[in-house]
């Protein structure tokens, strides 16, 4: 097993250093920063100065590497937009703010699929499992932007229970400050949730059906056991394996989601620092964010993959160090 | 490709036993029309004409579905953005199909270094959040358009495309009809494009039509957050964002916008899921 994992993280190098040269090209293909800080009017030797100072008069390579040997300290450069603000320390909030909202939303759709995914298991084809079907198939295909206005025309406008933006700046530990920070959270989490509760609900109710036909649920029932202890000792832990390794990469892809839904609610995280530095042409706070993100990505495969090998023991057999 | 019609037929048989498929079947061919109405009825001069005096009207029998801040009529909005959203589904799975199909079918036909090369560019774009490695090409191809999104979206899609190829032409290369072609003297280029390509088109056909909702959605989320066609061209993204203070206050001005995602988006993965069952030999009849 050890080997199989081993193996596994060594493949990962090759594609963590493709994505650090890949992240560095495009971002370094964004347009002429130069350009951009001085303005049409500038003299050739003001362009030429500011040049040398952001180190874009060396070669590509000694750029890439220099860029690296800084990502590797959490030393992403200067800001383009703000020579004097280093990006490094922009970062950190940015990241606990997403993953707050991230974490929250995972907690909050995984226990919502678990209940609806066995209860609509549990009578396939029945009034509730119906119901859950049409409402997963319709959260799967609504656009969490446009989720969100709904939910803020809703919640916050006709009847105002939840702000409609931002995050709380309460200190979390007080009474007050959670019930800020929870109120804040609340149409994020719902936006960003329902589609991955639909999609968690599906892959668990999907595996559900899958296990309940099995051969080792058919010799439970036979012994006489309830259908209650079946359904949850048998067929629910079982069922659990993909649901596990999905809510891996469900996590994962929630950084994704939270791109959109941080813009449309002001959330002050990465997703939303991303794009507006995008927009502004500032290369160095889009290369941290996106590297980051691709990090976090590529960290959460990896775990879903060594997930696969503790669970599942034919992955372990496969990678040969079972022989 | 005689084969390829045959199975056609017996996919079509199958798939209008499907309620559902039709169903999204309906929503892309009642998509189509739309954006062939839209050329006529909501030409670009008409659909940004301003007229403020009838800004915010709700939904009426004069604007069907009400009018925005400058007075433009959502409904028209909504038409032409329909033809976006045709034209970015389209292109973008074309555009991604294409790459995917030639990386894919060349790296597991010739195998080697060719496919560790390809394999290795694969799984490094695979690291990246689809939407995330979009917004980086959008950044990459200059200032924000239409045409750069969807070049975006189609350059950030191949890598799926390509490991699925791939991992079908991986199997199909063992197979003895590849065995015989080779036999009669048949070139690399005839096996691949005449005798691999066919058989391909049916998981293709199914994963591009389950893409086009997936592209419809990334367009319309690069538009609202301005990295996608610009003002003042109307698509159901930028409608959701074009007036922002206006739209939490007046309800219909991001419903309609929404409902067309929603409706378009819900199809097609209905189409999708309807042409999977359909092509799945354990549930073809």
């Amino acid at each position: 097993m050890w080997l199989t994992i081993l193996k596994r993280l060594v493949q990962a190098v090759p594609t963590i250093i493709g994505v650090t040269i890949l992240v560095f090209l495009l971002m370094s293909k964004t347009g002429d920063p130069v350009k951009n800080l001085l303005g049409p009017e500038a003299s050739p030797e003001e362009i030429q100065q500011l040049r040398r100072e952001l180190k874009l008069d060396r070669p590509l390579y000694e750029r890439y590497l220099g860029w690296v040997s800084g990502a590797v300290r959490f030393d992403f450069g200067k800001s383009y937009s703000d020579p004097k603000q280093d990006v490094g320390p922009l970062i950190p909030p940015k990241v606990l703010a997403t993953l707050e909202l991230a974490t929250v939303t995972m907690f909050v759709a995984t226990v919502v699929a678990l209940f609806v995914g066995v209860f609509s298991a549990a009578k396939p084809g029945g009034l509730f499992d119906g119901l859950s079907r049409t409402m997963i198939f319709v959260f799967l295909a609504m656009p969490s932007f446009w989720l969100g206005i709904e939910l803020i025309i809703l919640f916050s406008r006709k009847v105002p229970l939840f702000p409609p933006a931002g995050k709380s700046d309460l200190p979390f530990f007080t009474l007050e400050g959670l019930k800020s920070h929870f109120s804040h959270l609340a149409l994020p989490v719902m936006t960003l949730g329902i589609g991955t509760g639909a999609a968690l609900c599906r892959v668990l109710r999907a595996s559900m059906l899958e296990v309940l036909h099995a051969d080792f649920v058919r010799t439970a029932k036979a012994k006489g056991l309830s259908g209650r202890t079946v359904l949850i000792k048998h067929a629910f832990r079982n069922a659990l394996i993909p649901f596990v390794t999905l809510s891996a990469l469900t996590f994962a892809g929630l950084l994704e989601g939270s791109i959109i839904v941080e813009t449309v609610f002001a959330w002050p995280g990465m997703g939303r620092q991303m794009v507006e530095a995008i927009k502004g042409r500032d290369a160095p706070i889009a290369m941290a964010g996106v590297l980051l993100a691709a990090m976090l990505y590529v960290t959460i495969n990896l775990i879903v993959d060594v997930l696969y090998v503790v669970i599942d023991p034919r992955v372990r057999l496969d990678g040969g160090a079972a022989k | 490709m005689k084969e390829f019609f045959l199975s056609l037929k017996v996919v079509w048989r199958k798939l209008k036993r499907d309620r559902s498929a039709m169903v999204g079947l309906c929503v892309a061919i009642g998509l189509v029309c739309t954006a062939l109405i839209s050329v006529y009825v909501a030409p670009f001069d008409r659909v940004i004409q301003q007229d403020l005096p009838k800004a915010l009207q709700p939904p009426s029998a004069e604007h069907w579905f009400g009018t925005d801040y400058l007075g433009r009529d959502v409904f028209l909005r909504i038409l032409y953005g329909s033809r976006i959203s045709l034209v970015v589904g389209i292109v973008v799975v074309g555009i991604g199909m294409s790459i995917g199909l030639l990386l894919g079918t060349s790296a597991g036909y010739f195998g080697g270094w060719w496919d560790a090369v390809v394999m290795r560019l694969t799984d490094i774009m695979l690291a990246f959040p689809f939407l995330l490695l979009a917004i980086a090409l959008t950044a990459v191809l200059g200032k924000p358009s239409l045409t750069n999104t969807i070049l975006a979206l189609g350059v950030a899609s191949f890598p799926s495309y390509t490991r699925l190829v791939r991992g079908n032409v991986l199997s199909l290369r063992e197979e003895s009809y590849v065995d015989a072609a080779r036999v009669c003297g048949a070139s690399h280029n005839r096996i691949m494009w005449r005798h691999l390509m066919p058989n391909l088109m049916g998981t293709l056909i199914v994963y591009g039509t389950l893409r086009i909702s997936t592209a419809i959605l990334a367009e319309a989320g690069l538009s609202y957050l301005g990295l996608g066609a610009q003002l003042p061209t109307p698509t159901w993204g930028n409608m959701l964002s074009d007036g922002r203070d206006f739209i939490i206050f007046f309800e219909w001005l991001p419903l309609f916008p929404g409902l067309a995602i929603l409706l378009t988006v819900a199809g097609f993965n209905l189409l999708g899921d309807g042409l999977r069952d359909a092509l799945d030999p354990k549930t073809r009849r």
